[in-house]
């Protein structure tokens, strides 16, 4: 049955990629990438991987989605018809080639999900049968990813800290001067009535995502990007300058720098106490207890620089299309 | 032909996940890479560019899972889990991608401005003298 349905969802990724291939309409281009993502994050649920599954829902399909229509109304919504220039046939032969390498490459891969793969002979069992143990946690990809691996983890928060860099010395946020600009969904009554609704519970949502990660699927990079979503609806419906006075894109600066500092202090801290760098055993008298503390603190770090980042990128999107619109 | 010679050798209930193997790599891989070449629009690039590794994303994914396994959450009675390791990199590697993804598409803003197209083939009668 799993694998019907996994056969079914490959189908319809398919269907959606070739679409994207065909179309010239750039808006239906990007929401069937939302769609394309969406169905990616149901493959991955049924191949087990729930954390991925709900990163990919909130990152390809959301954030991802939102910033390529922000780039589209900068842009123009349509593809150009090509004129005969260049040959089509020289990238579909390249592709073809590559295809046909990878579909060989994979012909002397190990079975598809046999226990006894390479791939799960090395640290795998160690994770999966000692982490309950030396962690003390549930969620599994929780452990590896905040205790076993949080070095790793550091690394691709400063990552995403350096990209909200770049987004930034590339376009910069333009704060409004003039009040009575035209901005949001002012007539659109229903929609700011029902955001009105939804935003609390989003960021409920997003807290929960947040705190209850160590147990279920979640974490900070979830947490953060679902209360920056909240965020997002309420600039997209009342206007930013309306969200620039609730989260102005000042405050975010500081926030996202915040959580990569109280990150790498935590890991400070427990050298500070005599361990190695982000040994959260040493934080309390008890290893388990020390762990707890440490992967709350660095989920929480995380959390606010995702949040700040993905938020002021936007801000810095839509600051720009709002500049154009008036120009 | 080593394809037909690897499939013809597997009973039947072998073959199934094989095959299906077989299209999560060939999906993976392959097909989407022709929109981050072809395509003339920078947009569209990017979205091909996504696609692209998501499909990346899956491959990996594919290999963590163990058949009759579940999801890496300890639950009492189970012994059986699939490999959380896959599921930690891709993880994080979806969050960096959406971060490049922005650096990109603020590229393309600033393209936009200086040449006024979005347009691959349109560059070359463009002065830089815009920025």
């Amino acid at each position: 049955m799993a694998e019907f349905i996994d056969l079914v969802l490959l189908a319809m990724l398919a269907l959606t990629a070739l679409w994207i291939i065909f179309l010239k309409d750039l808006f239906a281009v990007v929401m069937l990438f939302g769609i394309y993502s969406f169905l990616s994050a149901l493959i991955f649920v049924n191949l087990d991987a729930v954390d991925v599954a709900f990163t990919e829902a909130s990152v390809g399909a959301g954030i991802s989605t939102v910033l390529m229509l922000g780039t589209l109304a900068l842009t123009g919504r349509q593809e150009k018809e090509r004129l005969s220039t260049r040959s089509k046939l020289l990238p579909l032969f390249v592709v073809t080639l590559t295809g046909a390498a990878l579909i060989y490459g994979t012909l002397d891969m190990p079975p598809f999900g046999h226990p006894d793969n390479p791939v799960h002979q090395h640290v795998a069992p160690r994770y999966i049968e000692e982490s309950p143990k030396e962690v003390g946690l549930p969620n599994m990809v929780t452990s590896v990813l905040a205790s076993y691996r949080g070095f790793d983890t550091l690394g691709e928060t400063v990552v995403v800290f350096s990209a909200f860099i770049g987004v930034f010395s590339l376009l910069g946020v333009r704060r409004k001067k003039k009040k009575d600009l035209e901005s949001g969904l002012e007539s659109h009554r229903v929609l700011q009535v029902i955001a009105k609704v939804i935003i609390p519970l989003v960021i409920l949502f997003a807290l929960y995502v947040q705190f209850h990660g160590d147990f279920g699927p979640g974490g900070g990079f979830q947490a953060g990007v679902i209360a920056a979503a909240a965020f997002i609806l309420y600039a997209l419906v009342f206007g930013l300058p309306k969200a620039f006075a609730v989260v102005g894109p000042k405050f975010l600066q500081w926030m996202a720098a915040f959580g990569v500092l109280l990150y790498a202090s935590v890991g400070l801290y427990s050298m500070y106490k005599g361990g190695n760098f982000l040994d959260y055993n040493q934080l309390a008298a008890d290893p388990i207890a020390g762990q707890h503390y440490g992967i709350i603190i660095i989920e929480l770090g995380v959390g606010f620089t995702v949040f700040a980042v993905m938020l002021n990128i936007f801000y810095a999107f839509g600051s720009q299309a709002e500049r154009s619109n008036v120009q | 032909m080593p394809l037909a010679v690897r499939l013809r050798g597997q009973t039947s209930s072998e073959l199934y996940p094989r095959l299906l193997q077989l299209l999560d790599r060939r999906f993976s891989d392959d097909g989407r890479f022709y929109i981050v070449i072809s395509a003339n629009n920078l947009v569209k690039k990017i979205v091909g560019l996504n696609v692209f590794q998501t499909s990346v994303f899956m491959l990996y994914i594919s290999m963590g899972k163990v058949t009759g396994g579940t999801a890496p959450i300890v639950v009492e009675g189970v012994t059986q889990y699939s490999n959380p390791l896959p599921h930690v990199l891709i993880l994080t590697a979806i969050v960096v991608g959406v971060a490049t993804t922005a650096v990109g598409l603020s590229l393309i803003v600033r393209i936009k401005r200086a040449y006024g197209t979005v347009e691959e083939n349109e560059f070359d009668n463009k002065k830089d003298d815009a920025i």
